[in-house]
């Protein structure tokens, strides 16, 4: 099978495993939904055949002893409950996993262990895939589903040992490495720190102390090691020769090296294993205490610190594995998104439709000028620019995407962290029939679930103090898009606590982000929140708030030619509105001139256009009325914006501009009329200049800058 | 920036002043074409212009300098600078295109010659040429955005 037919299949699979996860989100609010069952069988049924013809022969395997419990849940032999959901849940991520890993993937402990719960579950596989699995005791009882969380997470997502089983060159794979020298190393002239120092030499090392042995000052021995040291550590070398810079001290220590990630599984969700299941995996703490911390339903690290089970180091240095390895995988799976595009077959027509037409049109113009005879020719040219313009807006509207797949991967998120955290929250989206284009909605996700893990951690509260609030426990979080001109609004909004005012202006007067006198708006405010640095959270969680967010997310949506903007009330809750471009190639402008230079403005803002037969300036009059609507505007002279010299001529014209918001009458000299825009984005010599978006390259050769229509509008707002 | 580079220069002059660029950071010369005004600009930066498609930012060092150029540009220099991480093209007006020569460590010096116009802050050095000293940019610290000098 070719690599062409490879990407067809993880293109498909990708899509089927997201709808098989959907179908499951959905489960689990409504376990009856006997549909939703039958649409994930069939997804299920479709991964499982294709599997096979494409020649992945374990995928296949393995989604049939999946497929078999979503057989018996649709039979009802088997009922829904979340302990299923959660073994489906994790039996698709090995899927994506093994889709990775490519048709060679063979059974890992996970896939194995998974296998075995599958059995337990709903019982062995009958008949054609099974072969292998024919020696399994075929008297498991089955419905026991209600499993320990402990043991369901460490089989689900256990390590995936046997380090050089199919590791090929090149990959890095990440170590955990855990030294405790016994007491009497230093007095045998062994220095831990230069072993150390060694291990670094080999990789990327992540090094935490251990402390919890060093003993009270009193008691304390100054010439013997107390202290021990768990190192992650991502390299390229195995695990012997990693063993090899501990040869001299191997006997005076505790050496153990475990594989935490093989350079290869990736996960859709990048997920790494839960803070719990690594302090279990180091010893830090046993079986018996994870379950009780599990039963607190707050974030495990924090309770486990707070209980002293653990040290707050080791909880951090879980942390920091837990991110490390989620990078990582982060990293595998951007480089393996697929680069392609589905496109509804009427598109395609319609491009067909149009490259016809331009043939056509080629052959007439040819004709023409070869017959000599130019009469045709300015008939010709209106028929291009027509063309070229419907040519334009049908290329563009192959890039263009709904959001619905980028938000319904925010169900597994939430679900996830919110379990995490203790919460209880429900997720609801709408408008995601939205369109964007393709490159936008990729750059998008990062700062949506920046702003929904947000949401999640710091929005909602904790169901008890909701409880004592007189809110529902259940908190909810809102997605919701909308087209708005030539740009859409994507709204987050959570019913949670909302932003507390104080704490942010005593937080941005500590930071010296204002003098602390300064009385700022609410809305200023909310606007230090973007600041990088900033955070009101103290301690960091491994969900949100490491000192770095906000002010990202921000970059990330100024580099989009957006903008972001917060409403909160406390309490009541938040909402975060990004607002973002269409698309980023071409708009449809109006060209006007003023003094010397043209400018462009988007033409999705533009209402009306019309000549000011008086110069409102010299009436000193401040408002001007709409000829269209009557409507009494307030009127901007472009040339005191732009600091152009001079008045300008007698007879100048207005535009009216405007969004939802903010409505005005743009003051220009000479409208020049209708220009289809390239946009050329600004360099970083003139970004910070906020009445201009970007620019763009005339008929005549020159550049013209496209106006920040929205940002102009708000900025006379402001002084207004 | 504390180096002192060596190899070869790109020489051009402004008014009296002898400027170098390092070769490795010149991307082409060219006559003046019309430049379009930024609006709200700092006074350094003239305008924009476009080369082959691309929108390059075009500079007057002597604004940068804090004084006041007289008479028209003949020539920009485009070159690439850093900013952050991002690579950019920034035009350089100047009166004329001179020379390109090597310059050593010997020919070197890191002050900046008394009477020149350039600030130490925008110089990596000075170079002796046979009849003057030519001054080093550092573009980097040309283009970054420290607003006007002086």
């Amino acid at each position: 099978m070719n690599d062409a037919a490879h990407a067809v299949f993880y293109d498909e699979a990708t899509e089927l495993l997201d709808a098989l996860e959907r179908d499951l989100m959905h489960l689990e609010n409504e376990p009856e939904d006997a549909d939703t069952i039958h649409n994930a069988f069939r997804s299920l049924h479709t991964i499982k055949g294709a599997a096979g013809v494409v020649g992945f022969p374990e995928m296949s395997r393995f989604s049939h002893g999946l497929e078999t419990l979503f057989d018996r849940m649709r039979t009802g032999e088997q009922p829904v409950t979340r302990d299923t959901i959660d073994l489906a849940l994790a039996a698709s991520d090995y899927l994506r996993d093994l889709l990775v890993e490519g048709p060679e993937a063979e059974e890992t402990e996970t896939g194995a262990a998974l296998r075995a719960r599958l059995e337990e579950v709903s019982g062995p596989p009958a008949g054609a895939a099974g072969g292998r699995h024919d020696a399994v005791d075929q008297g498991t009882t089955e419905g026991d589903a209600a499993g320990s969380p402990v043991a369901d997470n460490s089989s689900a997502a256990g390590p995936t040992v046997g380090a050089d089983g199919n590791k090929s060159l090149g990959r890095a794979a990440t170590y955990r490495v855990r030294f405790k020298p016994q007491p009497s190393l230093l007095t045998r002239g062994a220095d831990p720190l230069r072993l150390i120092g060694e291990l670094r030499e080999l990789g990327d090392c992540l090094v935490f102390p251990v402390v919890s042995a060093v003993p009270d000052l009193t008691e304390l021995n100054p010439e013997h090691c107390h202290l021990g040291w768990t190192i992650v550590i991502t390299t390229h070398v195995d695990e012997n020769e990693l063993r090899d810079v501990f040869i001299f001290v191997e006997d005076y220590s505790d050496l153990e090296i475990e594989l935490l990630d093989d350079g290869q599984s990736e996960d859709e969700n990048a997920d790494y294993k839960r803070i719990g299941e690594i302090l279990y995996e180091r010893g830090d703490l046993d079986d018996h205490e994870v379950r009780q911390i599990l039963a607190e339903r707050e974030p495990f690290g924090a309770v486990a610190a707070n209980r002293g089970l653990v040290t707050k180091g080791s909880v951090e240095s879980a942390l920091e594995e837990q991110n490390l390895v989620r990078k990582l995988r982060e990293g595998r799976r951007e480089a393996l998104a697929s680069n392609t595009t589905r496109v509804p077959n009427h598109k395609l027509d319609d491009l067909v439709n149009l490259v016809g037409e331009l043939v056509t049109l080629q052959a007439r113009l040819s004709q023409s000028t070869a017959d000599d005879d130019l009469r045709d020719v300015g008939g010709i040219a209106e028929n291009l620019e027509l063309l070229t313009s419907r040519l334009r807006e049908s290329t563009m509207s192959i890039r263009l995407v709904p959001l619905a797949d980028t938000f319904s991967s925010f169900h597994r998120l939430v679900r996830d962290l919110s379990r995490e955290l203790g919460k209880e929250i429900h997720l609801t989206t709408s408008g995601g029939d939205t369109e964007l284009d393709k490159n936008v909605i990729g750059l998008l996700r990062d700062p949506l679930m920046h702003i929904v893990r947000n949401a999640v951690d710091h929005g909602i509260e904790q169901p008890d103090e909701r409880r004592a609030n007189d809110k529902p426990v259940r908190g909810e979080i809102h997605i919701e898009a909308e087209p708005a001109g030539a740009d859409v609004l994507i709204r987050v909004t959570d019913d949670g606590r909302g932003l507390d005012s104080e704490r942010i202006h005593a937080r941005a007067v500590e930071r010296g982000l204002i003098p602390p006198g300064a009385h700022p708006s609410r809305q200023e405010l909310y606007g230090l929140i973007f600041q990088p640095g900033f955070s009101t959270t103290t301690t960091a969680t491994d969900v949100s708030g490491r000192g770095v967010g906000m002010d990202v997310v921000k970059k990330n949506v100024e580099n989009l030619s957006g903008g972001v903007e917060i409403d909160s009330e406390v309490s009541v809750g938040t909402t975060v509105t990004l607002r973002i471009p269409l698309t980023l190639a071409i708009i449809d402008s109006l060209l006007v001139e003023i003094g010397e230079e043209r400018y462009v403005v988007n033409l999705s803002y533009v209402d009306e256009c019309f000549i000011l037969r008086e110069d409102p300036l010299a009436g000193r009059k401040a408002t001007v009325a709409s000829r269209n609507t009557g409507e009494v505007l307030p009127f901007v002279d472009l040339r005191s914006v732009l600091d152009i010299p001079d008045r300008g001529p007698e007879i100048r014209n207005a535009i009216v501009v405007g969004d939802d918001d903010h409505k005005a009458a743009l003051v220009v000299d000479r409208i020049v009329g209708q220009y289809q825009s390239v946009i050329k984005n600004l360099d970083a010599t003139l970004r910070d200049i906020d009445e201009v978006s970007g620019s763009t390259i005339l008929g005549n050769g020159r550049v013209a800058f496209i106006l920040d229509v929205v940002k102009i509008l708000r900025s006379i707002a402001v002084t207004a | 920036m504390s180096t002192v580079p060596q190899g070869e220069f790109l020489t051009f002059k402004i008014g009296e002043d002898h400027y170098a660029l390092h070769v490795s950071r010149v991307t082409e010369t060219m006559q003046t074409t019309a430049i379009t005004r930024v609006p709200k600009a700092p006074a350094h930066i003239r305008g924009v212009v476009n080369i082959r498609g691309t929108v390059v930012t075009v500079m007057d060092l002597p604004r940068r300098f804090g004084y006041e150029h007289e008479g028209e540009y003949t020539s920009i220099i485009v070159a690439e600078a850093e900013v952050g991480d991002e690579r950019v093209s920034v035009g350089i007006l100047a009166d004329s295109i001179t020379h390109v020569v090597r310059l050593t460590g010997d020919d070197m010096e890191k002050l900046p010659a008394v009477g020149s116009h350039a600030d130490c802050e925008y110089v990596l050095g000075v170079g002796k040429l046979e009849d003057a000293f030519v001054v080093v940019l550092d573009v980097d610290a040309v283009v970054k955005k420290t607003g006007d000098c002086r």
